[in-house]
């Protein structure tokens, strides 16, 4: 508790650290955030493209390393935000749940490390250490494999299932009902839609909204 | 002596003063926001920030700056953290310190795929977002403000 508690500090000073009283005095004029991405985004029922994106230690992955694989869990996530911290070890308990049952998790960090220097590759690095990840955890450099699944927010998540030689969108949103507090869930999203696909049976719920940290796209 | 200890006596209640004068920040439930989003009797600017998230603390003073040149002309700014609910605390020391004048609320309703919708089924559920209404005219906006945007759109409803 105490070590959330210096995180959620540490995120607050981070994130409006520089933001005082006196610079709150003075309008602004900041662009409008835009986080549209490219029009042609994954939509459910959609066959994916593999990516070719660096793991944090330095190896290049795609999807086709997974043979075995019946699918996949992939977040979109990252350092900085306190959603996705929140999530962290809720993300870890998927990998260890799925991954044996041919369902890994793979966790890729679509945000502009110039943004928010907490999202650099070495920063990256260090909390994949830090908290031992049993998942890869890559950079998407480019943003180009975050726009083409239209990824807006960390953490956001997408199952994906092998069929027929296809790698194809099943349910795409929210980990789960609740990111504040794990033993306040109800509805499982990503465990429910994995159980059905496991059990050969249609997701139920195959699309939520998925509250998060904008993704800051690179100008 | 007598003398230090009615400086510490005045310290203490100068201190137990500015506790007291903290401006606390309401808890509500989406029914209670739904009910001020049907309010009629103003513009209402609702903001969807948190203290977290950069592009919302930046925008705030465009917001507060609006309420200020707005208030004649009946328009009210209305702040609705999405903070998280232990991070409270945070919040109420943000607000003070930055000295929010308009009034900042805090949704208790983590469930957001329950409500997020009724606010606007275009909101993909990132911050900032603004919905401005006069309870039967409503505009929902998934972007930044500067204070020229901001004040550009809400002549919409005069």
């Amino acid at each position: 508790m105490k070590k959330q508690f210096l995180i959620i500090v540490a995120v607050f000073l981070s994130s409006t650290f520089g933001v005082s009283p006196r610079i709150m005095a003075i309008p602004l004029t900041n662009l409008p955030e835009i986080t549209a991405p490219g029009s042609t985004v994954y939509v459910l029922g959609d066959a994916v493209s593999d990516f070719k994106l660096k793991n944090i230690d330095g190896k290049i992955m795609s999807l086709a390393n997974f043979q075995s694989a019946k699918g996949f869990i992939i977040v979109f996530t990252s350092n900085h935000c306190p959603f996705s911290k929140s999530y962290e070890d809720r993300v870890i308990s998927l990998d260890r749940k799925y991954a044996s049952q041919g369902f890994p998790v793979i966790t890729i960090n679509p945000n502009d490390p110039e943004a928010y220097e907490e999202d650099s590759f070495a920063n990256m690095q260090m909390r994949a250490k830090e908290k031992s990840y049993p998942f890869p955890y890559l950079t998407d450099d480019t943003q180009l494999v975050s726009k083409s699944f239209g990824a807006m927010r960390t953490p956001q998540a997408y199952v994906l299932k092998k069929e027929s030689g296809k790698i194809i969108v099943s349910y795409l949103g929210a980990i789960d009902d609740n990111a504040q507090d794990p033993s306040g869930v109800t509805k499982r999203y990503v465990e429910d839609a994995v159980n059905s696909l496991l059990a050969g049976k249609p997701v139920v719920t195959t699309s939520t909204k998925a509250v998060g940290c904008a993704i800051k796209w690179k100008s | 002596m007598k003398i230090f200890k009615l400086y510490l006596f005045l310290v203490c209640l100068s201190i137990n003063h500015t506790i007291i004068a903290q401006k606390p920040i309401e808890i509500i439930k989406f029914q209670d926001l739904e009910n001020l989003i049907q309010k009629d009797d103003r513009i209402y600017v609702f903001n969807f920030w948190a203290s977290w998230c950069k592009p919302c603390v930046t925008e705030m003073p465009a917001f507060e700056t609006l309420a200020n040149n707005f208030h004649l002309k009946k328009v009210s700014v209305i702040f609705i953290s999405l903070d998280f609910k232990r991070d409270l605390k945070i919040v109420e020391k943000f607000v003070t310190d930055n000295q929010i004048k308009s009034k900042v609320y805090f949704i208790d309703e983590p469930d957001y795929n329950s409500w997020i919708n009724k606010i606007s089924p275009h909101w993909s559920g990132a911050i900032p977002a603004t919905l401005i209404s006069n309870g039967t005219r409503k505009e929902f906006y998934e972007q930044s403000f500067d204070y020229q945007s901001l004040s550009n759109i809400i002549r919409h409803f005069f």
